[in-house]
């Protein structure tokens, strides 16, 4: 990665802030764990592995009149890196970066995106035929098209 | 029509179980930060953002990434049965370990990876002290 210039670096017309840096990065240090750990933790406890948050890719599931579609994020996964599974209307994505996990070059200053092994499960609205179902994967997201088995799809009814 | 449908019941398991976003979406995406000797290399997860509708700029030792701007809102067709992946525009400034000279920075994006790899300017480049 990052041999070409495929996206323009631009200089920012930002001042530079009068503080020195590092209180700056302190302070978006403090903001960070009190927002984005904190309130997710409405009963206070410490989850054992805090430092290292277990990795879920976030989804979304839309029905249509015969078919389901499910779109999951999972950037810095490849296709061989993921199985899925359907069992009647229950959907599983595993991931797994089978990739040997090279030693970083360097200390990390700030380290928020995990590439462990995940499991993640969802329930669909219908039940879905596995054996027509399409997977795709562009940009980090993956997009599951499930075709509801017959008796499944939506039916309109009249008011009579 | 998008709609958040959000199960209470199992917002709570999940939450309880840890299975939940590692970072809320409101907060942009989530960044590895890695200091080496005369460079500086960003990663941002940024699934299905096209390097088209991304901005990236630097000014002294902050970084900006925006995007999501250009992402067309089309109308889906369907009914949401659940929505956690964030549509929009998003933006994250943060604080480098070092001035890099943006002139000479490299960027790609891959599988939803973006790779910066920011040089360091000469002042700013690590110096190793031998202890006599």
């Amino acid at each position: 990665m990052a041999k070409g210039k495929d996206i323009e670096v631009s200089k920012g017309k930002l001042e530079r802030m009068p503080r020195p840096a590092s209180s700056l990065a302190d302070i978006d240090r403090l903001f960070d764990d009190f927002i984005g750990r904190r309130w997710l933790r409405p009963f206070g406890w410490e989850r054992p592995l805090a430092e290292m948050p277990e990795f879920v890719p976030s989804i979304d599931v839309i029905e249509r009149e015969d078919e389901v579609v499910v779109r999951a994020e999972v950037p810095g996964y490849k296709k061989e890196d993921i199985e899925i599974s359907v069992t009647d209307s229950m959907l599983t994505i595993k991931g797994e970066t089978k990739t040997e996990e090279k030693e970083e070059k360097g200390d990390y200053y700030r380290c928020e995106i995990s590439h462990g092994a995940f499991t993640r499960m969802v329930d669909l609205p219908a039940k879905v035929d596995d054996s027509k179902a399409k997977a795709a994967m562009k940009d980090g997201v993956l997009e599951l098209t499930l075709p509801k088995v017959e008796k499944s799809k939506r039916r309109t009814i009249a008011i009579e | 029509m998008k709609k958040e449908i959000l199960d209470p019941m199992d917002h709570m398991l999940g939450d309880f179980f840890g299975h939940r976003p590692a970072r809320p979406a409101a907060l942009g995406p989530s960044l590895d930060v890695i200091e080496r000797d005369d460079e500086v290399v960003v990663r941002a997860a940024l699934p299905g953002v096209s390097k088209d509708d991304l901005e990236v700029s630097v000014s002294g030792t902050l970084l900006t990434l925006r995007g999501g701007a250009k992402a067309k809102k089309k109308e889906e067709e369907g009914e949401y049965y659940r929505a956690e992946i964030p549509h929009g525009p998003f933006e994250r400034t943060l604080a480098l370990p070092a001035e890099v000279d943006e002139s000479k920075a490299r960027a790609a994006m891959k599988d939803g990876m973006l790779e910066l790899t920011l040089p360091k300017l000469d002042k700013a480049k690590r110096r190793r002290i031998r202890i006599d």
